[in-house]
Parts: C-alpha cells; sequence; structure tokens
C-alpha cells in the first residue's frame, strides 16, 4: 500500500503516525521545499516491524547537517565512532559499537557495498545529496525479503535513494575553506528517476597546531589535494529499482604529523581511484507472498604510486582492479501471524594486481538464510539462521571456509512502549588482502567472529521517538597485523579479544518547525586477550567512554537553521592506556544557515565554529574551522 | 697518586698523573622505536648505580619530542651518542647525559650508523641528500664537528648495516624496497673507502637481502640474510674483512651481537608457501667458522626462547652482560631483560616502552 497525499500538513502527520506505526521509525521527515506529491515507501505490509534497535537521519536533517557524506551524518548516531584521516581526501570509515569498520555492511537500497580486498567501504565516497535517508540498524533489520547478505554483518548502515516528488533541475556551486569549489547538478524526474552529478576540487593544505608540554608545533597538512567526480542516475517503475554510479578521483595522501626539522624531504603518495556499480532490483509484495532478486555488477579500480623523485621512502607504483558481480532472491509467505522467509545470493568476485607475487585471485561467496518471523498482539520475534561459504582461487591450496549463524530477537509492544533484544552471532571472514598479499597475508587465517546481545526499550509518541539500548558483545580472533617472532617480517594473524559493554540512548523529538535530535553513548571497551599482559581489561585504542551529540534542526517558511554538536571524551590511542597521555576530549560545533528566495537558494555554513584542535587518530590532526557558502538554482 | 722523576738539575718534582679508573658497571639506554607515523619513539635509560629505570628520558630531559622511528643509536665518543631518527628523517645528536646537541637533517630515510670518532657513517634508502641524487641508496659522511654531510657514497639499493675495518666501510645492501619496486633484492656487500668515500669493489655473497643488524668481531661480521620468505631461505653470512672471504650458514641471524670474539644470533625462518616457523638460537665461532646452538648458558638461552617477540639482544662490551628485550604484542610496553655471563639476573625484567629495538651501555667508572 503506498499513500499519496497532496496537502503538506496531512503528509507531515500521515507520515508521523505511519512510520510511527509500522516501523517505530524516528520520526521521519517530509519534503521541506516541495508542496508536491510524497511517496511513502515504508508503508509496505511486512507483516513485522522493525524490532532491532535502529536509528535513522532523515533527508531533513540531511540538509541540516553542514556536511556532503555519509559519514559526516553518521557520527551523529548513537554508538558510532567515525575514523577520520583529516581533511576532505582522507579516508572516512565507521566503526559501531566498538565491533571494528570491518563489522559494518553498508546498503545502498538493500545492496551491500563490498570491497573484497580490504573489506571496508570509504564512506567519503558516497553522497548525501541523492538519499532520502540514512539509518543504522545494529545487528540487522528484520522485515521479511531481506537477502541473505543483509544477515551477515554485525551492523548494517542503509542508505535509502530518494525517489523524487516532483520534476525539476537543481543546480548549485560551494565554495569553501582551503581552496575547494564544488559544483553539482540534479535532474528529477517525477516518481520515475534522476541523474545526479557532481564535481569537487580542493587544494585541501590546511593548518594545524601542536601544543603539549612537549611541543610546539604550527604547520601546514600538505599534499591533501582531491578532485572527484560523481555521477549516478537512478530509475524507478512499479518494483523495479535501477542504480548506477560512477566515481573518479585524484587524491594526495597527507601521512601522519611527525617530528621533522623542516618540509624539506616528503613522503609523498598519490591515488587514483574509479569506483562503477550498476545494480537492479527488484520487489513484488502480495498480501501473503513476497518476492525480491538483486543483480548487481560492480568494477573498481585504484591506483597508488609513491615513485616520484622527492618521496623519500618506498617508491611504490601498483594497481588494483576488482570486478563483483552479485545476485540475490528472496522470498517470504505470510499467513496470519506468521512469516517465513528463505534467501540465497551469490558473489564472485576477483582481484588483479601488478604486486609482485601477487597471484590473480577470484572468490565464490555464497550465502543462504531462512527466516521466521511470529507477530501476534504486540509480540514479535524473528529467528534467522544464516549459512555461508566461501571458496577462493589462486594460485596454490586454498582452504574454504564454511559457517553456520543465527541471530534471535523479540520485542514486545505495550501502547507507546516497545521492548526488545536481540543475540547475534556473525562474522567477518578474511579479506583477499589478509590471506594473499605479497609478504602479509597468510593462508591460515580464521574468521574473526562477533557476539551480540542486546536489551532496549523504545517510547514512541507524535512527536518524540526515545531509544535506550544496553549491550555488550564480544570480537574474538581479531585479524591483525603483526610482525613474526624473531623476524623482521609482518603477517596478518588471529590475535585479540575483546568485549564491550555500552548503553545508547537517542532521543529524536520534532514539535512544529522544530527538530532535535540528541544522544549519548556509554561504552565500556576492553582487550581480554591475554591476562599475562599488562594490557589486559584496557581500553581499546580510539573507544572514548562517553560521547554525546546533538543536532538542532529549524525551519521558517524560506528560511532554514540548524546547529549541530559533538563531544567526545578523552581516548586512548595505545593498547596499553598508561604508557601515554590518551588523547584529549573534544566538542565540536557546526551551524549552518539557509534561506531560499523564489528559484535561488543559498546556504552558509562553519564546521568546527569554535575552532577546536582536534585529532580523531593521534598525529592525524583535522582541519579545525572551516566555512563553506552554496548558491542553489531550482528550475 | 703521583709519579716521581728527575729533572736535568736533579731536583725531584711531583707531576699529577690522571688516575687510572676501572669499569664499575654501566648504564643504558634503550631506544624505542613506538610506532610507525605515530611520532612516539622514545629512550629509557637504566641507571645501573641506582637501579632506576626512567622511561620518557629524552623528553623529560629535552622538552621535546624524539620523533618518528629511532632505528639506530650509536655511542661516538665520550661525550656524544647518535640517534638515527628514521621516519623524522633527522639524526639527533645527545651527550651521554641526554642533553640534545643538534641534529642532522639531510639523511632522509636514515638507516644505520657507524663512526671512527671523527665522523659518522650512516646509510640511507633515500635518493636524495640535500642536492645529491642517486638512483640507488647512499651512505653518508657526517664530520662531527659541523655535523654537516661533508661526502657521499652511492650504494646499491637500500643500503642497511655499517661497519668500518681498517679504513673501510662494508655496507650491506638489501634490496628490501623490491616488493614494490622495480628491483630485485640486493646480495653485495660494499666496500667503500672512508677517506675517500669512493666504492673499493663489491663481494657478492649470493644471498639476497641482507637486512638487519650487522655486528662486528675484530675482522669479522655478521650479517643476516632475510631471503624473500618464500622459495629462497634465510641465511648468515660471516665476512672476514682481511681476506674478504665469507662463510654462509644455514640459518638466519635477525637479532645478533658479539663480544667481540663469538657472535650471539636469534633468528626466525618462516615460508609463506608453508606458514612453517622455525626458531635459532646459535653462537657462532668465526675463527673455526663453527655454530653451536644456544646463547651464553641454559638460562639465557631458555629465556630467549620463551620471549613473545624478541626484539634485540645486545652484549655490554664493558661487563660482559648480556641484555634483550621483548618487544611482546608490538603495541605495548616491551621488556629488557638483563643477565651475567654466570646466568645470573642484572636486575628484575624492566618494562620499557612500545617496540625497543636497540641498547647501548654507558660505563661507569670508578678510580682504582
Amino acid at each position: 500500500m503506498t499513500c499519496c497525499i497532496k496537502s503538506r500538513r496531512l503528509i507531515a502527520s500521515v507520515c508521523v503516525v505511519v512510520s510511527v506505526a509500522i516501523n517505530a521509525h524516528p520520526v521521519r521527515a517530509q519534503r521541506l521545499h516541495t508542496d508536491s506529491l510524497y511517496r511513502i515507501d515504508e508503508v509496505v505490509v511486512t507483516g513485522t516491524k522493525d524490532v532491532t534497535p535502529h536509528q535513522t537521519i532523515s533527508r531533513e536533517q540531511i540538509d541540516g547537517i553542514p556536511s556532503s557524506s555519509v559519514a559526516d551524518a553518521l557520527k551523529y548516531l548513537a554508538g558510532v565512532q567515525i575514523k577520520d584521516y583529516g581533511g576532505l581526501g582522507g579516508q572516512k570509515t565507521i566503526n559501531v559499537r566498538s565491533l571494528g569498520s570491518q563489522h559494518v555492511g553498508v546498503y545502498l537500497d538493500g545492496v551491500r557495498i563490498t570491497n573484497a580486498q580490504n573489506g571496508t567501504v570509504d564512506l567519503g565516497k558516497y553522497s548525501l545529496h541523492t538519499l532520502e535517508s540514512v539509518s543504522l540498524f545494529n545487528a540487522n533489520k528484520a522485515e521479511m525479503l531481506m537477502t541473505a547478505s543483509e544477515y551477515a554483518s554485525a551492523s548494517t548502515v542503509y542508505m535509502k535513494t530518494h525517489r523524487p516528488d516532483s520534476t525539476s533541475l537543481m543546480a548549485s556551486y560551494t565554495n569553501a575553506s582551503f581552496g575547494t569549489h564544488k559544483a553539482g547538478m540534479t535532474f528529477s524526474y517525477k516518481k520515475l528517476g534522476f541523474i545526479d552529478a557532481a564535481m569537487t576540487r580542493s587544494k585541501g593544505d590546511y593548518p594545524f597546531e601542536y601544543h603539549t608540554e612537549y611541543e610546539d608545533t604550527t604547520g601546514t597538512r600538505r599534499n591533501s589535494d582531491i578532485t572527484m567526480f560523481r555521477i549516478e542516475g537512478c530509475a524507478f517503475y512499479k518494483g523495479l529499482e535501477w542504480h548506477t554510479y560512477y566515481f573518479n578521483s585524484r587524491r594526495g595522501l597527507p601521512g601522519g604529523v611527525v617530528r621533522r626539522l623542516s618540509d624539506t624531504y616528503t613522503d609523498v603518495g598519490r591515488e587514483w581511484d574509479r569506483n562503477f556499480f550498476t545494480q537492479l532490483s527488484y520487489k513484488k509484495q502480495t498480501e501473503k507472498f513476497g518476492l525480491r532478486g538483486i543483480v548487481k555488477y560492480s568494477n573498481d579500480f585504484l591506483h597508488y604510486c609513491s615513485d616520484y623523485p622527492e618521496n623519500i621512502s618506498v617508491h611504490a607504483d601498483n594497481r588494483y582492479h576488482q570486478q563483483d558481480i552479485y545476485t540475490a532472491l528472496s522470498g517470504g509467505y505470510t499467513y496470519k501471524g506468521f512469516g517465513t522467509s528463505v534467501s540465497t545470493d551469490l558473489r564472485w568476485s576477483d582481484l588483479t594486481t601488478d604486486v609482485k607475487n601477487f597471484h590473480y585471485v577470484y572468490r565464490l561467496d555464497s550465502k543462504t538464510s531462512l527466516s521466521a518471523f511470529y507477530n501476534n498482539k504486540g509480540i514479535n520475534m524473528n529467528i534467522s539462521g544464516l549459512y555461508t561459504h566461501i571458496s577462493d582461487n589462486t594460485r596454490g591450496t586454498t582452504k574454504p571456509l564454511s559457517r553456520f549463524t543465527y541471530n534471535a530477537l523479540a520485542s514486545y509492544t505495550f501502547k507507546r512502549w516497545m521492548l526488545r533484544c536481540f543475540y547475534k552471532t556473525v562474522f567477518r571472514a578474511p579479506t583477499l588482502n589478509d590471506l594473499y598479499y605479497t609478504l602479509v597475508g597468510n593462508r591460515n587465517l580464521r574468521p574473526e567472529y562477533t557476539k551480540q546481545f542486546d536489551i532496549g526499550l523504545t517510547y514512541t509518541d507524535k512527536w518524540l521517538n526515545i531509544q535506550a539500548d544496553w549491550y555488550y558483545n564480544h570480537v574474538e580472533d581479531r585479524i591483525v597485523c603483526l610482525p613474526l617472532k624473531g623476524s623482521y617480517q609482518w603477517t596478518m594473524l588471529n590475535y585479540g579479544y575483546t568485549r564491550c559493554m555500552g548503553i545508547d540512548v537517542s532521543i529524536n523529538a520534532r514539535y512544529r518547525q522544530h527538530s532535535l535530535l540528541l544522544t549519548g553513548t556509554y561504552q565500556d571497551d576492553r582487550n581480554r586477550t591475554d591476562p599475562t599482559e599488562d594490557a589486559y581489561n584496557d581500553y581499546i585504542a580510539y573507544s572514548p567512554q562517553w560521547s554525546f551529540t546533538a543536532v538542532y534542526t529549524f525551519t521558517w517558511k524560506k528560511m532554514s537553521a540548524s546547529l549541530s554538536h559533538m563531544f567526545v571524551d578523552k581516548r586512548y590511542w595505545t593498547a596499553e592506556n598508561a604508557i601515554e597521555e590518551p588523547l584529549p576530549a573534544y566538542n565540536c560545533t557546526d551551524i549552518k544557515v539557509g534561506y531560499r528566495y523564489g528559484d535561488i537558494g543559498i546556504e552558509a555554513e562553519y564546521q568546527d565554529l569554535f575552532d577546536v584542535r582536534y585529532e580523531m587518530i593521534q598525529r592525524w590532526p583535522m582541519p579545525g574551522r572551516r566555512f563553506a557558502i552554496t548558491l542553489k538554482y531550482h528550475l | 697518586m703521583a709519579a716521581c722523576s728527575t729533572d736535568n738539575d736533579g731536583e725531584k718534582t711531583i707531576v699529577p698523573e690522571p688516575p687510572v679508573q676501572v669499569i664499575a658497571g654501566e648504564n643504558l639506554i634503550i631506544c624505542n622505536e613506538g610506532n610507525w607515523q605515530s611520532d612516539n619513539g622514545q629512550l629509557s635509560y637504566y641507571d645501573g648505580s641506582t637501579g632506576k629505570m626512567t622511561n620518557q628520558w629524552f623528553r623529560s630531559i629535552n622538552g621535546i619530542k624524539l620523533g618518528d622511528t629511532p632505528n639506530d643509536i650509536l655511542h661516538v665518543n665520550d661525550t656524544l651518542i647518535a640517534i638515527a631518527v628514521n621516519w623524522s628523517n633527522i639524526i639527533q645528536y645527545i651527550h651521554p647525559d641526554g642533553k640534545a646537541c643538534g641534529a642532522t637533517e639531510n639523511v632522509p630515510n636514515n638507516r644505520r650508523m657507524c663512526t671512527d670518532g671523527k665522523y659518522l657513517y650512516i646509510t640511507s634508502y633515500a635518493h636524495i641528500c640535500g642536492d645529491r641524487i642517486f638512483t640507488k641508496g647512499y651512505v653518508a659522511k657526517i664530520d662531527l664537528r659541523t655535523k654537516d654531510v661533508v661526502a657521499t657514497c652511492e650504494t646499491g639499493w637500500e643500503p642497511e648495516g655499517i661497519r668500518l675495518y681498517d679504513g673501510r666501510l662494508y655496507v650491506a645492501n638489501t634490496g628490501g624496497y623490491s616488493f614494490s619496486e622495480a628491483h630485485e633484492y640486493e646480495t653485495t656487500v660494499q666496500v667503500i673507502d672512508a677517506a675517500t668515500m669512493k666504492t673499493l669493489r663489491t663481494i657478492d655473497t649470493g644471498c639476497i637481502n641482507l637486512y638487519g643488524e650487522m655486528s662486528q668481531a675484530g675482522r669479522f661480521l655478521c650479517i643476516n640474510s632475510c631471503g624473500d620468505y618464500y622459495d629462497v631461505k634465510p641465511k648468515t653470512v660471516i665476512l672476514d674483512c682481511e681476506t674478504e672471504r665469507y662463510h654462509v650458514f644455514d640459518f638466519p641471524c635477525t637479532y645478533n651481537t658479539t663480544d667481540g670474539k663469538m657472535f650471539y644470533t636469534v633468528g626466525s625462518e618462516f615460508s609463506y608457501n608453508t606458514y612453517e616457523y622455525v626458531y635459532h638460537l646459535y653462537t657462532i665461532d668465526p675463527e673455526t667458522m663453527s655454530a653451536t646452538y644456544g646463547i651464553y648458558n641454559s638460562t639465557v638461552t631458555e629465556k630467549l626462547k620463551e620471549l613473545q617477540s624478541p626484539y634485540e639482544l645486545y652484549v655490554s662490551p664493558y661487563t660482559g652482560n648480556i641484555y634483550f628485550t621483548d618487544a611482546k604484542s608490538y603495541a605495548t610496553a616491551g621488556f629488557i631483560y638483563g643477565y651475567r655471563s654466570d646466568g645470573t639476573e642484572v636486575f628484575n625484567p624492566q618494562k620499557i616502552y612500545i617496540n625497543p629495538a636497540h641498547i647501548l651501555a654507558i660505563p661507569n667508572y670508578k678510580d682504582k
């Protein structure tokens, strides 16, 4: 069932009611600047509710946050730590509930974005601009017709593409600090699709400062330029959805800031990326039966070069080429309060590179899942099993991997309250780099396991959505790179066991023109590897105990304004906490204002308004205060 | 004490004579590499007379950080110690009391050092030294009065260990970047005239990747060959600088040291083909070119076998004590162990800092 309503006010209230009732979602946003049709896709009868803890950043909040990448939006959610090496070109990954970035599955319209080579997705590559919402689910979504891959990660990030509600052309230009220019254009055709293109160019060099007891350094972070181009198109027709994406970038890779007497010598590296994918999905749902199918092809190219005369270290010049073909099929059957869903998917990925002694490798990854749902009188239960079989083909012998994992969740809804809990165990397979990379890879690696238990409470009413969760998780057999005993050679090994206990709280409130997102995270993330080690029971590096975020958005007539704030507690950066001073806690405030006059819109923003100097990774300083101004033209 | 001498006129004068000093003990400076790109290289200082270990020693004395990845430390003379701080592209000089006294910047990506007391010789993987450009690696000669580079000599790819014998520099070439650069592993020891900084000849050892520490016992050098971790096995090369002939042992000496007569070695043999792993502990007598299992005595040998991640082995030239470090998980503070030749402990294991890679003994003298 799909609702199409013409009145804006009605849209708002229906959105709220529907999403609260069906999805237990944070208050959904309505489009602010159009009075045209709004299509609510979420209102699909699935025979179940989203009972796993999840948080959503809506389109309205996305518009309010002064940022352009998905990573910048996700950092405001509870339980999320962002890893950012600073600058526009620095890699941005997220870590959820301290399970590690490789345990976060990133899904675009339900299709997983993968990187068989290193297992991480650089969220800096995905634009917020075309998205309807970004959601984070701990464990996974619990609905019918999920693909087996959707069950296969410890946390899942869903990026949902926005279906255009009008036919329009929008062009924008942004000028920002550090010599940054962005130009973008979007053509949308009502209900049917859009084409979105953007180009960014930034000199990127930014000043940094360190003032501590042992140093007084000011300098400029060099070689942080980036040029990137992205074009993507989407088409929608009934249950069919087609999405094609192309991204191209070239960038400098600045290193960590270390003691140097001058800038005479550098260790320059540069990177070229090219990512392409095209995916087609189909979904059909009747009262009792459901069917969903996906096909996807992706092609990724990476070129890393440090072969420059001024470089004083390794002069490498390597190219990596990955392809990925993915198909998935899932079917579901619902009868009264019962539902069952089965899904199977198959992924073929390969990696070609000119790295010495690295031989061509391809991987076949098949997954099958079976889920059972029960939903009656406020009680909601779901049990899913996942069978994974992975086999690699390359020179020499390889070990196929097959494992069975499961998760179980249950909830009870009473009026505006929902009590829920889940248990999930899942692993990440060693990546192709982990296993086969020249001089580092180790074919004997075991998968890295996560186990999670969560219990939480949700309160929802017309204006408010409050969630609180307590969780406990383990990561076992961490895959890390360590030198071999008595040699200089580093290799990938299974070493380490961590456990994290935490509480996530998020409050999403909306009243008239005001919206407020507040989150708080407490976590106690400890090393439980070796009781004889001094680092045993120490906090895991870069896991703060406390963090808080707040995003306030205000819209009034043609004006909009938002204020976002983030507090992150001190973080140890050494595995053994006592031997070094932790990175200090920091506060970062962003502000953005916008005004629309006829076809013209103007937005101005400050990130890190108070110019707080902080680091997310030790010796990789963040850029401090930066300004951007954007002009938009709507037709 | 005074010596008596008789002047020409027969009158006796008393001439004071410097007191005869004997070694009463030693202090240790430990060079901790820290983690690459973390700017956390550190020195630890062990005071032999009080038994106190001071970590963050350089920092606490000088109020500045040492830099990123210090990978060699050398006792130049009574007043000067040099530290090659690899990723900071500097050679940092300190007095034995830890006070910084200058730095040389023009040898980026520096590796290992040796000295004749007046000049410092240092290897570098880089292709640049001030305005000098090299295709492969080089050795720089630094005048210790001015701390400036006065001469250079091009070497093979990625030159590592360097030692001085009879006015000649012996440089082990590794070719260690060959996994990503378009060249092969090196097999040569390059002989350079220290006075003119001209290459005299190269000695082809037939063993690839001459990486790591290089100990010197008189005319003999102990050189580690890592192999390629696939089909070419690691080796130990003992080179006689007098005859320039060499002997090859079928085990690696990743960490090696000497008491001036014997070489003591710790090595691991690992193959990516089989993932098999063999750990070696040998004492080599270069005079007879023979190797025997174990180091010093069973206490030291057993302790070395117990270590999680051996990271340095050092015999003090002053006391004959043997010191070695355990880097543990490479991310936590390492430990140092010290034993006398009779197997008794010099001190209880001491906690130092991340990746303790080098040890230097500074003698304590007392009047006889």
